[in-house]
């Protein structure tokens, strides 16, 4: 997983004065923000609410969000970071009032841009399946507790990130990380679909 | 079914901050003895690695647009004003909405320093059933009395109640009050919020779960609950699913003895005593998967017996002949387990664990026996053409007959 930039990076990558043209609106200084920022929301847009129909409005949605607070923006938290906890109650939104009959089927690499070899269809076609199937039971978790476990167990952010971008105190993070798990789990167990997944990780050996 | 290893999940919650060493030693003598959190940790990697990498993706195009639109949204003059309209009218409904809220939470306090409100009447006060009786106390605090078994919703929490129980309910606090008869209370995790059963000699304390409390005992059926003495301090710590707690000497024990009777099969007697306890079918099966989760297959084989002697209803039997099949897999016989898969399909074809047995038999049989397998998931396509695993199906029929 490819480490978020630090900080320290962050702000050496936004001078103060391209901050400050976010406040004030310029149209520069937000694209060049929002450019920057696009691919990491974007796929927790994607990881969160798992479909592809949609997902550029979820991103342009949370673009207007951030635009329109920018000017409050005090830099309390870095600029990813509150970009992120845009994104994260966006989606959130989303699951929770869909805009529109949402689709179980993914189809989330599209035209093998996906991390499988081209020569190898038999895999992709085999990652598909599974990610359906992941995002079927998904789907039957609440929202909330759907979200912190995206962000914690495949995002890879702490409990105390996550807390943070869903304005959460710890220890209700770390019980709806533990109910989502529980909850997703049971049901992939009990889904025949699934008896043959972990033949290639060993079946949990570390 | 997850594993319930607390220490696991500990562990687990580490392993995206990098595990020590120590902590890998741990892992490794933990996982060792317990194939359930092998399992579990197998799955959650899956499950990461599986949308992890679906969702690294290059949408430059997308962004640019979304972009686009954005500004072109927040930039337009009139959106701009109309934004900053609407955000005056929030701002003022809001403030009238504060006002109010206000001017209703004063009233409703001065009406409470008031004279205490006349003792209400039956008629006067709604009821949830014909069959209950609340005696005469104020409305925020009245007790319910039980002539038969009923279901009540309290907060997030549905409760059955036996016949001739009497509870009472504190909104404030989440807690049911339970002063006679027993509940069976499912509690709703997703609104994060305790919810209390007190007895007249212990609090029961859940986050979450399904369980059933009496005078004198509590059995847990989903999740897992505190038990607490009345001032606050834990008797047991955690009691977890198909294990009960019975209050009756000092220090109470934790046993595995018949719960108290189960507030809905009470339905079945008109009495109004106490009849001897019979655990239902779902419990056992409850403590079935809980042993397989923990890789003991003659447990969960025990419980399962114990499922199909309680008067199991259709779909309870459907489940138990299930987990005869997950039990056999968990035992390394993949024979039995497709002969017992097969089985399900077959007496429980109308119902779901009939198809997923279907399926299961087929994908079980493929790990071995290709020829096998070929023709169980043909057979499952002919049963179920539209069924839910029949795209899935479809295509391991192509890659088996191409082997």
């Amino acid at each position: 997983m490819t480490p978020d930039p630090t900080e320290a990076q962050q702000a050496a990558g936004y001078a103060a004065e391209i901050i400050e043209g976010c406040r004030r609106g310029e149209r520069s200084a937000l694209q060049h923000v929002l450019r920057a920022e696009a691919p990491a929301l974007q796929r927790v847009l994607a990881r969160i609410v798992g479909r592809k129909d949609g997902a550029e409005d979820l991103l342009q949605l949370t673009f207007e969000h951030a635009i329109r607070a920018f000017p409050a923006f005090r830099g309390e938290a870095s600029v990813r970071t509150w970009l992120t906890r845009i994104a994260v109650r966006t989606a959130m939104h989303e699951l929770k009032h869909p805009s529109r009959k949402r689709r179980v089927a993914l189809d989330l690499i599209e035209g093998g841009q996906n991390n499988t070899s081209p020569s190898h269809p038999q895999r992709e076609t085999e990652a598909r399946a599974r990610l359906r199937t992941v995002y079927e039971h998904l789907e039957r978790l609440d929202p909330v507790q759907r979200t912190a476990f995206v962000l914690f167990q495949v995002e890879g952010r702490s409990m105390e990130e996550v807390s943070a971008l869903m304005d959460s105190n710890l220890s209700t993070t770390k019980s709806r990380v533990m109910w989502a798990r529980r909850k997703l789990f049971d049901r992939l167990r009990k889904d025949p679909r699934t008896l043959d997944w972990l033949s290639e990780y060993g079946n949990g050996a570390l | 079914m997850a594993s319930r290893c607390v220490e696991f999940e500990e562990l687990i919650d580490r392993e995206a901050r990098g595990w020590s060493e120590a902590d890998r030693l741990r892992i490794e003598r933990h996982l060792g003895d317990c194939e359930g959190c092998r399992h579990t940790l197998g799955l959650s990697r899956v499950v990461r690695d599986t949308i992890s990498a679906a969702s690294e993706l290059g949408r430059d195009a997308s962004i640019e647009r979304a972009l686009t639109r954005a500004l072109d949204a927040s930039t337009h003059a009139p959106r701009k004003e109309r934004f900053a309209t609407s955000r005056r009218l929030r701002v003022t409904a809001g403030s009238l909405a504060l006002a109010a809220a206000a001017a209703l939470l004063l009233w409703f306090s001065q009406a409470r320093q008031q004279a205490p409100v006349p003792q209400p009447t039956l008629a006067a006060v709604p009821t949830s059933t014909k069959s209950s009786v609340l005696t005469t106390e104020p409305e925020q605090t009245a007790w319910i009395e039980t002539h038969e078994v009923e279901r009540r919703t309290f907060a997030h929490a549905s409760v059955v109640l036996s016949a001739n129980a009497r509870v009472r309910f504190d909104d404030a606090n989440s807690e049911l009050l339970l002063e006679r008869g027993s509940v069976e209370v499912h509690v709703d995790p997703a609104p994060r919020r305790a919810f209390r059963v007190t007895t007249r000699r212990f609090r029961v304390e859940v986050l979450g779960t399904k369980f059933t409390v009496s005078d004198d005992s509590v059995a847990v059926v989903e999740g897992r609950v505190r038990v607490l003495d009345l001032q606050g301090r834990a008797i047991r710590n955690e009691l977890h699913a198909g294990e009960q707690f019975a209050y009756g000497s000092q220090e109470a024990t934790v046993s595995t003895e018949e719960p108290a009777e189960a507030p809905a099969s009470a339905e079945k007697k008109r009495s109004s005593t106490r009849t001897p306890s019979r655990i239902p079918a779902d419990v056992w099966l409850a403590r079935a998967r809980e042993a397989l989760s923990r890789g003991n297959s003659d447990a969960a084989l025990a419980h399962i017996v114990q499922a199909e002697a309680s008067s199991p209803r259709r779909n309870d039997r459907a489940e138990a002949l299930t987990l005869r099949a997950e039990a056999a897999l968990v035992a390394h016989d993949t024979s039995s387990a497709i002969r017992l898969y097969e089985l399900v399909a077959s007496k429980y074809g109308n119902l779901t664990a009939g198809e997923n047995g279907a399926f299961a038999a087929a994908q079980v049989a493929a790990r071995s026996d290709p020829a096998h397998a070929r023709i169980l998931f043909t057979r499952y396509l002919a049963r179920y053409p539209q069924g839910r695993f029949s795209e899935e199906a479809k295509k391991r029929l192509i890659s088996l007959k191409t082997k």
